[in-house]
């Protein structure tokens, strides 16, 4: 059969149809996640706790608070490189950094923090205020910092921030405790000591005295949080100034019990699920399509070899072999492929010498095997050939089986550290006591992607059925 | 009174083509201890009749109607359990075409033909198997073979195991489709005389299904030609094959080669029509050498050029 | 050929499978140095063992060090560690073979000991009992519900079924126990999250026994779920291929009710090659079972090789790959066998 027909006859039906736009999602998924992410995705940014070190911790995602009672409140971080405004002054320069913040929620953050990377300054090192406004009309002053000045020995340019970047926790800070009781004296005539105000930082900025005189509530509406940055030379520069709002629900698919971002690592998941069940496929079914033309077309004693190797071979249960090789060779992903491709061919190649078997005694290759064609090219033209789909069949059938023996492989703590699959965030997910504590947000989506990719290569071989068997063909 | 009168009998399938009409309009008499050949291309709708009258139908049945009387029984009238407690198998049995595949391959062929006779009333194990050990001998098998399986015996000897499973009931027809086909030519023989045997004997009716005309004169008192699901032709031996009335059956009775002839056996030109898209008027008429304006019009009746004797073809028309 | 030669000639290559396994394993711990350090690693455990009993008696530090040499110089002679590694081969491979399994490094049995092979044994038969119920219950059902399905075989609920059923090849069996968790446990809180028995474990015979029945319940539900799919699946299309046989028309046409011919000309017929499919599928099985186990913390085989790897105890790992090879290659021997006995055309291949 001609490829365009086998498709036509894929495409025409159900599970066909459904396998084949499954795939293209699967595949377009991937290109998306290798073109946005570096190849060492792995290493740089999923075990990199610095990377996630604002993050909440089991945060379920945002799109949660349509199922809770209680809107909460939705991890946002603000960015920004560039300032909003600029108020020149005499020999200062005034630089605006704004955040508008819709607070739509009905519990007061987890934390907020503030951070800054990267500044250089000229002459006298810039001041830095961090005040907030409030949808009640308030000004509140949170924070102010003096940026170090030059150390002995330095001359400006200075820079400061480089490798680690100014990170001030400000639900924790004593100066911001300061801030927020002179706020309450002033604004509420509220005097609370200072070691009760610890810990409320984010109630009080967030919130209105309830009225009992005692707690806060929570105050929605729109706020602005302004970091102000004087500096006292024009070429001072701020690479980039960061407010995170700490939430309790994050993002599209919440976040682990590191604060790694799930949506980005299940993303990643995507192109390297593919590779593992296209590679293995591959390998297994050329090793097998090889070794089972071979054993066929050749019969006598290397056909009863490879017969017998096969059925050994293909005898072995899989999963205890690559524990054991995994274990003491090295938790590698291309091992795991090749192991699993060297276990996964001998069953296909049984099945094409018995193919090949019977294509062997027909007229057609007996035919031209007496007008003296060569073995290896009866083997490609008149033997391969009729084989093809079959072969394609097997070797979509064939990647389901793989991508699920990684995933469980992983997923009993034998994955390549270096690169994140779905069957390792389970993994982690279930080592961390993430199932028995309820976090469903993080258990269930990497299976659920196991089973939707294993299920379009399922589909497939459903649909590649009438191709391979004209019986079914109708 | 006649052994099976059927009328009008009619068996369409369902296929993804379209409507099949594998038996349209059949009807046949039968006398007892009579044997009829029918005969015809593959595909014409042998079997078909075959499994109409034993009502062992597929699935995709589109359309099964007519009458089949058999021994004064309306079998139309029975419902079917009742047709299979009283008529399947106990008075009329069949070898189905393919004995290879007949019998079921876990199982010794012994018990297989014992089965029926033990699901009777009052027959106990060893009187069966006693039963079936004289059908062997009958049918010239050796005793041993009924312990056993399939595939330990040669395609001769399960024929005669399907034809001794048929008679175990001591039925008083006996529906033959291909017995003999897949055999050689001795085993052929061998059958055949034991076919004879039979009826000489017993006075079993027969109705043997076969392409092979020469065979059917061998056996038969009667023959019936099926072309494309109808009867086109039918009447004594004598008669159909000395006097062929239709012109598909004198194509049919050039193909057969003959010894003491010098004429080259000839093809019938053409191919068998397509069964889900025939053509109109008489089906036979794309490739008869006789057709005329009425013939591609018209579907012809069965006319009778003799008592014995019946054609379904418009050159019949008008004459005695 | 007769029964025994065929018989024999499957045990012989189940034999292999079993020797080819060891072998890789041997040779993959040898290649590596792997075994060099694991038995490095014995000697200087006992080394240092040595050197503190010895403190006490002897008190001369050269003549404490003269006998410990002297011991190590004997173990090394003793582990032949003083060769290659394929000189420890032959004896390694016969060790293994009389399940002389070495003693785990920090892993214990339940009763303390540190012998593999104790520790592996009193496992053995948590994960037989937790497979083999599972096995049956899937047995039952695949078997009801797939020659159920048969019969409407064509109709749009077959084919519906049908598609569900071939997919759940596409589920990973740790992850449905996961999802099990999560409901029944996790948010209706009806069976506990894993675990054979309470803590402490009821001792009255009933008790216990619903105790064990209340943890074995999603475990075994688990591994229903994954497997019963493909059963029915398998039986389905098993009895489809059969019921379409010429012999099945003959057996009706000779007046059988339908029972018995459903009975002994379909149900019997396809027995064997339902069997075969399933053979195919044993090594699968026992994938799932090892990650099963893992999920529900059940305390047999499987659950043992996780808490392995967690601990990187080398020699309970490598012998739970020989003793899992060793019990499919029984369980494979004893359905080829029962295969033979059902299937009259291959007694005499
Ligand atoms: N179950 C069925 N469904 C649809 N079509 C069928 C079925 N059985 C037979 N046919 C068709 O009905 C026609 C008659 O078939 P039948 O088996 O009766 O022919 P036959 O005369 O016995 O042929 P042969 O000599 O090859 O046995 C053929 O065209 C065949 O393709
Ligand atoms: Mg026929």
């Amino acid at each position: 059969m001609r490829p365009q027909e086998a498709i036509r006859v894929l495409l025409s039906s159900g599970p066909g149809k459904a396998g084949i736009i499954f795939f293209l999602a699967l595949a377009a998924v991937s290109l998306y996640a290798i073109v946005a992410y570096p190849l060492d995705f792995g290493l740089r940014f999923w075990n990199n706790p610095a990377i996630w070190a604002d993050n909440p911790r089991n945060a379920p995602p945002a799109w949660s608070n349509t199922f809770t009672h209680l809107r909460r409140v939705e991890h946002t971080t603000f960015r920004a490189t560039e300032p909003a405004a600029v108020i020149p002054g005499a020999g200062v320069e005034t630089r605006l950094y704004t955040f508008d913040l819709d607070y739509r929620f009905e519990e007061s953050p987890a934390f907020t923090s503030f951070s800054l990377r990267h500044l250089t300054y000229y002459s006298r090192p810039p001041l830095i205020t961090l005040s907030l406004a409030r949808p009640d009309g308030r000004e509140m002053l949170l924070y102010r910092h003096a940026v170090r000045g030059p150390d002995p020995g330095e001359s400006p340019p200075v820079s400061r921030y480089v490798e680690a970047p100014l990170r001030v926790y400000l639900s924790g800070d004593d100066t911001v405790l300061w801030n927020i009781a002179d706020f309450l004296g002033r604004e509420f005539e509220m005097e609370l000591p200072l070691s009760q105000l610890r810990g409320m930082v984010d109630e009080i900025a967030f919130g209105i005295p309830g009225g009992d005189g005692q707690g806060f509530r929570v105050l929605p509406g729109d706020y602005t949080i302004t970091v102000a940055v004087k500096v006292y030379h024009p070429q001072d520069s701020i690479s980039e100034v960061v407010f995170v709002l700490g939430g309790s629900v994050y993002g599209l698919m919440g976040t682990d019990t590191l604060g790694r971002d799930l949506a980005v690592g299940l993303l990643f998941g995507f192109p390297i699920a593919l590779f593992i069940g296209l590679v293995t496929a591959l390998l297994a079914t050329t090793m097998g399509t090889l070794m089972g033309i071979l054993s066929g077309y050749q019969g006598g004693k290397t056909d009863i070899f490879i017969q017998r190797f096969c059925d050994v071979l293909g005898n072995i249960p899989l999963l205890p072999i690559l524990i054991f090789l995994i274990f003491v060779l090295g938790q590698k992903l291309m091992l795991v492929i090749l192991i699993l491709a060297a276990f996964g061919w001998p069953g296909l190649t049984i099945l094409i010498r018995s193919m090949v078997l019977q294509l062997r005694s027909g007229q057609l290759v007996e035919a031209t095997r007496a007008l003296g064609a060569s073995p290896w090219r009866i083997m490609l033209r008149h033997i391969f050939f009729q084989i093809a789909p079959f072969v394609l069949a097997q070797m979509i059938f064939f990647t389901p089986a793989a991508i699920l023996a990684e995933a469980g492989l992983s997923f009993l703590g034998l994955g390549d550290p270096s690169i994140p699959t779905w069957g390792q965030i389970l993994e982690f997910g279930f080592r961390t006591g993430a199932v028995y504590a309820g976090y469903w947000w993080w258990v269930l989506p990497p299976g659920l992607l196991i089973v939707l990719t294993a299920m379009t290569f399922v589909l497939l071989t459903l649909g590649m059925e009438p191709v391979v068997n004209p019986r079914l063909r109708s | 009174m006649a052994l099976l009168r059927v009328s009008d009998l009619r068996l369409y399938y369902a296929t993804v083509g379209g409507v099949l009409p594998a038996v349209d309009e059949v009807s046949l008499i039968m006398e007892g201890g009579e044997a009829l050949g029918v005969v015809g291309e593959s595909g014409a709708g042998k079997s078909s009749l075959a499994l109409a009258l034993m009502r062992t139908l597929p699935r995709n049945i589109a359309l099964y109607d007519g009458i089949i009387e058999f021994e004064g029984v309306d079998c139309s009238k029975l419902s079917d359990e009742e047709f299979r407690k009283r008529i399947r198998w106990q008075r009329i049995a069949m070898v189905f075409q393919g004995a290879m595949d007949s019998l079921n391959p876990v199982m010794r062929v012994g018990h297989q033909v014992a089965e029926p006779l033990l699901l009777q009333p009052g027959v106990s194990r060893e009187q069966a198997y006693a039963a079936v050990q004289r059908q062997l001998e009958l049918l010239l098998l050796p005793p041993e073979v009924f312990q056993r399986y399939p595939h330990e015996l040669s395609g001769g000897m399960r024929q005669r195991i399907m034809i001794a499973m048929a008679l175990i009931l001591s039925p008083k027809l006996v529906i033959l489709d291909e017995p003999t086909s897949a055999l050689d030519v001795i085993i052929q023989a061998q059958i055949m005389n034991v076919l004879k045997r039979l009826k000489g004997e017993l006075g079993l009716s027969i109705l043997f299904i076969t392409h092979d005309l020469a065979l059917a004169s061998d056996l038969c008192d009667a023959i019936a030609v099926m072309y494309a699901g109808e009867i086109i032709e039918q009447g004594g031996v004598e008669e159909v094959l000395t006097e062929p009335g239709h012109p598909y059956t004198q194509k049919l009775l050039a193909t057969v080669p003959r010894l003491k002839s010098e004429a080259i056996p000839e093809f019938i030109p053409g191919a068998p029509p397509d069964m889900t898209h025939l053509p109109q008027g008489c089906r036979f008429h794309p490739r008869c050498p006789h057709a005329f304006e009425r013939c591609r019009r018209e579907r012809p009746l069965p006319f009778r050029p003799n008592p014995r004797h019946q054609v379904r073809c418009w050159l019949w028309r008008g004459r005695p | 050929m007769s029964l025994a030669t065929t018989l024999a000639l499957r045990g012989f290559t189940l034999f292999c499978v079993l020797l080819v396994v060891l072998l890789l394993v041997v040779i993959t711990l040898g290649a590596t140095g792997f075994s060099d350090r694991m038995l490095q690693a014995t000697i200087s455990e006992e080394m240092r063992g040595l050197r503190q009993s010895l403190a006490q008696t002897i008190r001369d530090p050269d003549q404490l060090e003269q006998v410990l040499h002297s011991r190590h110089q004997q173990l090394i002679d003793y582990y032949h560690l003083d060769k290659p590694w394929y000189f420890r081969l032959p004896n390694t491979v016969s060790q293994v073979l009389t399940l002389d399994l070495g003693e785990a490094r920090t892993m214990r049995s339940f009763k303390g000991s540190s012998r593999v092979a104790d520790i592996v044994m009193e496992r053995l038969p948590n994960t037989i009992l937790l497979v083999t119920t599972a096995m049956l219950i899937t047995a039952v059902i695949g078997l009801l519900a797939g020659v159920r399905l048969a019969t409407r075989a064509g109709s749009r609920a077959d084919r519906v079924v049908s598609f569900f059923l071939a997919s759940s090849y596409a589920l990973p069996a740790w992850w449905v126990g996961i999802f099990l968790i999560l409901i029944f446990s996790f948010k209706f809180a009806l069976f506990p999250s894993g675990g054979m028995y309470s803590l402490p474990p009821p001792q009255e015979g009933m008790a216990r026994l619903l105790d064990l029945l209340r943890h074995a319940a999603l475990p075994i539900i688990t591994l229903v779920l994954v497997s019963f799919g493909v059963w029915t699946y398998v039986v389905r299309t098993m009895v489809l291929n059969t019921a379409q046989e010429p012999f099945v028309s003959v057996a009706r046409a000779k007046g059988l009710p339908e029972p018995l011919v459903r009975r002994r000309y379909i149900l019997r017929v396809a027995a064997p090659p339902i069997l075969t499919n399933l053979t195919l599928g044993l090594a699968g099985s026992i994938g799932g079972a090892i990650l099963t186990e893992t999920v529900f913390n059940w305390p047999g085989m499987g659950r043992l090789y996780y808490d392995a790897i967690m601990a990187a105890d080398e020699s309970i790992i490598i012998a739970l790959t020989f003793i899992f090879t060793l019990v499919y290659i029984i369980a494979r021997f004893i359905l080829e066998v029962s295969y033979i006995i059902l299937d009259p055309r291959i007694r005499y291949v």
